[in-house]
């Protein structure tokens, strides 16, 4: 049985092209570290590192490479960003669509006395008018940023961005944005954004392995975070401090190189194809499916129904299964890979009003095919007459 | 133009080093990336060695601690961030 991969947003697979190459001829051929030795391979070592710096840049119309740092994934990088920058007696607000990886550092931190205001969104899992004009009546004093997803794990709904950065420059508060499930299908201008930093991973949409992300920071932000993690860096040695210049401020440790590689590979891929492309085609697998599972009465679409303003992910609950047991018949019978549950993001699933049965997600990458996504269709027509 | 001199530039990072040769290289400067002499004091172990003629206001940026042009066997300061 062939098997079929509709869980790009857990995970990318296959990576680019190129991608597993790269890394062994890494691991193979170079093997340096970075900021240490002083030879040629260690520079060539470090002259990937940078170019993979300039080429996350351009995917986010950034024009400081020193500003981009490298860490395990976008959890790890909200993490620095979040613990770094927000104390006792800060107020941070946060919509109700965000990850576990906003939801937890912050819960972690109120014990510390850190206030926090979910931003409610709506079934969409979107933010109307209204709910915008209430963002404005939840800024206080003590407001020092808004955190946002980009895009939704669960329903793939893109949040307005444009807007909410617009109001954070106005009122003077930090922008920072979970970027997990946009970065490789759409670029975003930081700047036009007003987004102060923006944390990524290497492994979904940008389609590098796992193990590798990181996040942007203006100067503004970056001298108000402190570093999580501190150590050597090769720079500023004779001191037993962290050194506060970019980006060895927040890269103690010796880096993923091996990721790096890989994830050089992948962007370079990205721009050879074309985000542009690339979402055209993932947009048109999730129309395909869409309009066939609108079909199906007994299924609920979670979240929007139309293609405007998001990604190529789709949540589907079937009230008269369980959708675990749903998602297990997909594989199991049928090799279809899905994944079921609450994805890391019981406040989202509550907003869309899937909590706790949770939901079946299919997510697409433009890898997937029609003869793929019509045989999803298939069996799941198969599922619902037992 | 004036004859090209030989200058050795430290850096604060050693991403800032990386990013100066880049940049050197796309002007076709002549240079290398090498580790500090010990003679030299520098926040990171990598410098960057250039043969230029130019005005050299025209290559400082932020993430340069000095540059110095090496004249027989000492270094004489040029510049200091």
């Amino acid at each position: 049985m062939k098997e079929i991969y509709f869980d790009n947003a857990a995970t990318s697979f296959p990576k680019a092209p190129g991608v597993a190459e790269a890394i062994t001829y890494f691991l193979t051929s170079v093997g340096c570290n970075v900021n240490r030795g002083a030879y040629t391979k260690a520079y060539q070592t470090e002259e990937v590192v940078y170019e993979t710096r300039e080429l996350i840049c351009r995917l986010f119309h950034f024009n400081q490479p020193n500003n981009i740092v490298f860490t395990k994934n976008v959890t790890e990088s909200l993490n620095v960003i979040i613990k770094g920058l927000l104390n006792p007696g800060d107020h941070v607000i946060v919509s109700s669509m965000e990850h576990n990886a906003v939801m937890r550092p912050l819960t972690s931190l109120k014990t510390r006395n850190l206030e926090v205001t979910i931003l409610e969104c709506n079934k969409e899992g979107s933010l109307s008018e209204n709910q915008i004009a209430l963002f404005q009546s939840l800024i206080k004093f003590n407001t020092k940023a808004i955190i946002m997803t980009a895009a939704s794990n669960v329903c793939g709904t893109i949040l307005p961005l444009e807007v909410i950065g617009r109001l954070c420059r106005e009122k003077n508060i930090f922008f920072i944005v979970d970027c997990a499930q946009m970065a490789g299908f759409s670029e975003m201008d930081l700047g036009r954004l007003n987004i102060d930093a923006l944390a990524f991973t290497g492994h979904k949409g940008l389609l590098g392995p796992q193990g590798i992300g990181g996040f942007i920071v203006n100067d503004r932000l970056a001298t108000s975070i402190k570093p999580l993690i501190e150590g050597g860096t090769g720079s500023f040695s004779e001191h037993e401090t962290q050194p506060s210049y970019m980006p060895d401020k927040f890269e103690a440790g010796t880096l993923n190189i091996p990721g790096i590689y890989g994830l050089n590979a992948a962007l370079k891929y990205l721009f050879q194809v074309g985000i542009n492309s690339i979402r055209e085609q993932e947009l048109y697998l999730l129309e395909l499916f869409l309009s066939k599972v609108l079909d199906f009465p007994s299924i609920q679409v979670i979240g929007k129904k139309d293609l405007m303003y998001r990604t190529p992910i789709l949540s589907l609950n079937f009230p008269k299964h369980d959708n675990a047991e749903v998602s297990y018949i997909l594989y199991k019978e049928h090799g279809i890979m899905t994944r079921s549950g609450l994805h890391c993001a019981p406040s989202a699933h509550k907003t869309l009003g899937t909590f706790p049965q949770g939901t079946v997600r299919f997510s697409f990458s433009h890898f997937n095919t029609d003869k793929e996504v019509i045989k999803a269709v298939d069996c799941i027509r198969d599922i619902l007459t037992r | 133009m004036q004859p090209n001199s030989i200058y050795f530039a430290l850096f604060f990072t050693t991403s800032g080093a990386i990013k100066f040769h880049r940049i050197l290289q796309n002007l076709n400067i002549v240079s290398e990336p090498m580790p500090v002499p010990r003679k030299l004091s520098s926040s990171c172990g990598i410098g960057v060695k250039f043969s230029y003629g130019g005005d050299l206001n025209l290559l400082y940026n932020e993430d340069i601690e000095k540059v110095f042009e090496f004249q027989g066997n000492q270094y004489i300061l040029k510049y200091e961030n």
